[in-house]
């Protein structure tokens, strides 16, 4: 019987080399991108005034809006990832990017290094 | 059914297990007969490609081909549905099944009677510079994960 197959990791990796050539448009793009390519969903919604979604630490990063940021939330709250996360953005997508990871103790830089390489807990 | 036509089926049945390297002892064990009577089937089956193959007439030839393959096929799939489908005999007539299928498919082929098609089609080279591919990607990604999600919560 003939099979019509759409390998996702033949889909992922040309989505992949596709922006890598293009970039993304936006934000809403680079979103879309890591929730179909890493299955990370990334919340977007503003829920205090005062505290901005863990979404908008990607995209700004990405962007290259801010230069630096600093990251503050609850314990188990996601910064080692989306910092890896973001590492991982710009080591894939921007030209002549070097990564050195500064941790606050030898467990989260290991943590971070997991994530990097796809080996993190979920 | 007539004898001579139980006797021409079973020789077909015999040479289409033979052809998947069971041992004369496994095809009298699989189609219940003695194993010298499975032999006379063997030799019984030959004699009847034999007869296929010096037809003078090639589409008759391929015609009869065709029927003999399609009659193997139908009758494994009937003994399948009446076998235990746990057993080992059940997998060899699915098998069996398979193989006259597949064979039936190589014979229309290389008759010209139905265009030679791909076995697996991996789609690549998406078009996506176009902003309604990227969507469409994204979507079935998405929903592929939202699957798997869902699976592995089950």
């Amino acid at each position: 019987m003939m099979r019509a197959d759409i390998d996702p990791e033949i889909l992922k990796r040309e989505l992949l080399e596709y922006h890598r050539r293009n970039c993304f448009k936006d934000a809403n793009e680079l979103l879309e991108f890591i929730e179909a390519y890493w299955k990370l969903r990334i919340p977007r919604a503003r829920v205090c005034p005062e505290h901005p979604p863990p979404a908008e630490y990607i995209v700004d990063s990405f962007f290259e809006e801010v230069q630096d940021s600093v990251c503050w939330a609850n314990r188990g709250g996601g910064k080692t990832l989306l910092g890896a996360l973001a590492t991982w953005l710009d080591t894939v997508f921007k030209k002549d990017c070097a990564t050195k990871i500064l941790g606050g103790s030898l467990e989260q830089s290991k943590k971070m290094y997991q994530h990097l390489t796809g080996g993190g807990d979920d | 059914m007539g004898k001579v036509d139980e006797a021409n089926e079973k020789a077909m049945l015999a040479m289409s297990l033979r052809r998947q390297n069971m041992t004369v002892a496994q095809i009298a064990l699989y189609l219940d007969v003695t194993e010298r009577y499975a032999y006379s089937l063997l030799a019984r089956a030959r004699k009847l490609w034999g007869l296929l193959a010096d037809s003078s007439d090639s589409k008759t030839r391929i015609g009869e081909n065709l029927s003999a393959l399609e009659e193997m096929e139908r009758l494994a799939l009937e003994k399948f549905a009446k076998a235990n489908p746990n057993s080992n005999v059940a997998v060899a007539y699915l098998n069996a099944a398979r193989d006259a299928r597949k064979e039936i498919k190589r014979l229309q082929q290389e008759a010209g009677l139905i265009t030679k098609v791909a076995e697996e089609i991996n789609v690549t080279g998406l078009p996506l510079e176009k902003p309604e591919a990227r969507a469409a990607a994204y979507i079935f990604l998405k929903t592929l994960n939202e699957l798997n999600e869902k699976n592995d919560e089950s």
